[in-house]
């Protein structure tokens, strides 16, 4: 494949660009490539991508200097370096998040592996709600021993909770 | 670890005549700490010292190798980069980051890379659903120890929004010469494109395609189970495989004396040069493990190939030799070291 600029060399980079919810391919030889000011070597930006879309647009300028409390990062800066600054951004630029990860992903949620930690964290909040319902009906027919017993599981696994939080 | 092959090298595994290895890695990062690029001095050494204590607890292998990277030379990094141990981005930096690698170099564990940690296993041959089984012992057992950044609704939380959810990067390094030469390598790129997957070269991200070894791997990883991902991808290495063996078969029936010619030059310049280039090395090479895989080239070994690709990258050259070359230097040093190794190979 030659280069389209020069139309010479071989072509080696193959540069793809989002201009008006269009993708435009290109494809360069290194040199045309460096002369346009395309660093191959340069991570996926993020910026480029979010550029392309315009309804994003609006509210990250609104947004911009909105900050994560954990570490400081604005999405200004998120969206300058193209990475998070700390787990925490995860949760302080959420409201952006999910367009950009349909953007990314064409998802916005997870759905495989879970820690082992979160598992056990998922399977425990299960288990209370359940017993919570038991307890109610075990009240409403009146079944005192049985209610006694679910009130004391219940208070097991919420102190289990708050010591590991 | 430079005088033997690395395990992924060995030319073994399914489909090792086209698919040379297949890696998968997973993105994990710790809770309470900033991301590398975004944590201050202090709050990177905190964190290698927590993930050392973590792999020396729960180790990847029995034996392995913990090695942090101010203790190597910038010709040691080289090595781990071009042994594919390491990624560019993290032989590029120096303080507080390290590596540990198993006894066999099947996995190996990046601390303090672009995440926290990667966690990477490299196989022979075509056998990507393996690399997956164990790359999870190896993170099963790590956070027991390690609490992972994660959330439910995005999954495991990484410093780059494009690996975030299930962190995982599945790839294969396949060796197409066939399709090359056929001329119909862009059209199967193209479509391999398509389907959501990348294509770079030997050295991944950034790099370029030489010695027609292309390295094909997932973009997304979010939204979707990480056995989706591994299977998806398979399914299209399957097929490209499919393609590149008619690419081969063809070429045979095509012009055999001109295909047995070519292999035999390639032969003969790395059997008898005196200065060639790392370029230069690896097209020929490719050329060499061509005829090993068409059934042309007899009475060379297929593993002896693989070790050249590897032995003839510039920080190998230089490590052999114990010092920093010129390139003119390497370049004389790199054709003594294919002379010597293909002195007892001879075309049947």
């Amino acid at each position: 494949m030659q280069c389209e600029v020069c139309q010479k060399k071989k072509a080696t980079v193959h540069y793809t660009e989002i201009v008006n919810n269009q993708m435009v391919k290109i494809n360069l030889c290194e040199g045309c490539a460096k002369g346009k000011g395309i660093d191959i070597y340069s991570k996926f930006s993020v910026s480029d991508l979010l550029s392309g879309l315009a309804e994003i647009e609006e509210t990250e300028i609104a947004h911009g200097t909105q900050e994560c409390s954990r570490c400081g990062m604005t999405y200004r800066e998120f969206k300058d370096i193209g990475r998070f600054g700390c787990p925490e951004c995860y949760v302080a630029f959420q409201d952006f998040l999910k367009p950009l990860f349909e953007a990314i992903h064409k998802a916005s949620r997870h759905v495989g592996k879970v820690p082992k930690r979160w598992s056990k964290h998922t399977s425990q909040e299960t288990e209370l709600k359940t017993l919570e319902d038991e307890l109610t009906k075990a009240i409403t027919r009146e079944a005192f021993e049985d209610a006694a017993r679910l009130r004391d599981r219940i208070k097991e696994l919420k102190e289990a909770k708050r010591r590991h939080s | 670890m430079i005088s033997k092959t690395a395990a992924w090298l060995e030319g073994s595994g399914p489909d090792a005549d086209i698919v040379v290895s297949s890696r998968v890695r997973l993105a994990r990062n710790v809770v309470g700490f900033p991301f590398s690029h975004w944590a201050t001095e202090d709050e990177i050494k905190e964190l290698l010292e927590t993930i050392e204590k973590a792999i020396r607890h729960y180790p990847p292998s029995p034996k392995y190798l913990l090695i942090r990277f101010e203790d190597l030379s910038e010709i040691e990094r080289k090595i781990l980069l071009e042994r594919h141990l390491i990624s560019r981005e993290h032989a590029q930096a120096k303080e507080y980051r390290a590596v540990t690698i198993s006894a066999d170099e099947q996995v190996s564990i990046m601390i303090n890379e672009e995440d926290h940690l990667r966690l990477q296993v490299l196989m022979s041959g075509f056998q990507l659903m393996n690399a997956l089984d164990l790359v999870n012992k190896v993170d099963d057992l790590l956070e027991k120890d390690l609490e992972y950044a994660y959330s439910p609704q995005f999954g495991y939380l990484t410093a780059c929004p494009t690996n975030v959810g299930s962190g995982i990067r599945a790839s294969v390094m396949m060796h197409l010469p066939g399709l090359v030469m056929l001329r119909q390598i862009d059209q199967v790129l193209q479509a391999v494109t398509k389907l959501g997957l990348t294509v770079r070269g030997w050295y991944g991200e950034g790099s370029e395609a030489s010695g027609n070894l292309f390295q094909i791997s997932n973009q997304l990883t979010l939204g979707k189970k990480e056995e989706e991902i591994v299977q998806k991808l398979e399914k299209i290495i399957k097929q490209v495989i499919e393609h590149e063996r008619s690419a081969r078969k063809a070429l045979l029936k095509k012009d055999f004396p001109k295909i047995q010619d070519r292999i035999g030059r390639a032969f003969g310049v790395l059997k008898y040069a005196h200065q060639i280039s790392s370029s230069e090395a690896m097209n020929l090479l490719s050329t060499l493990r061509t005829g090993i895989e068409l059934g042309v080239l007899k009475g060379v070994d297929l593993k002896v190939v693989n070790e050249l690709f590897l032995l003839t990258q510039p920080a190998h050259v230089q490590k052999i030799l114990g010092k920093k070359l010129s390139q003119k230097d390497r370049d004389e040093k790199r054709a003594d070291l294919i002379r010597k190794m293909l002195r007892d190979e001879h075309l049947e």
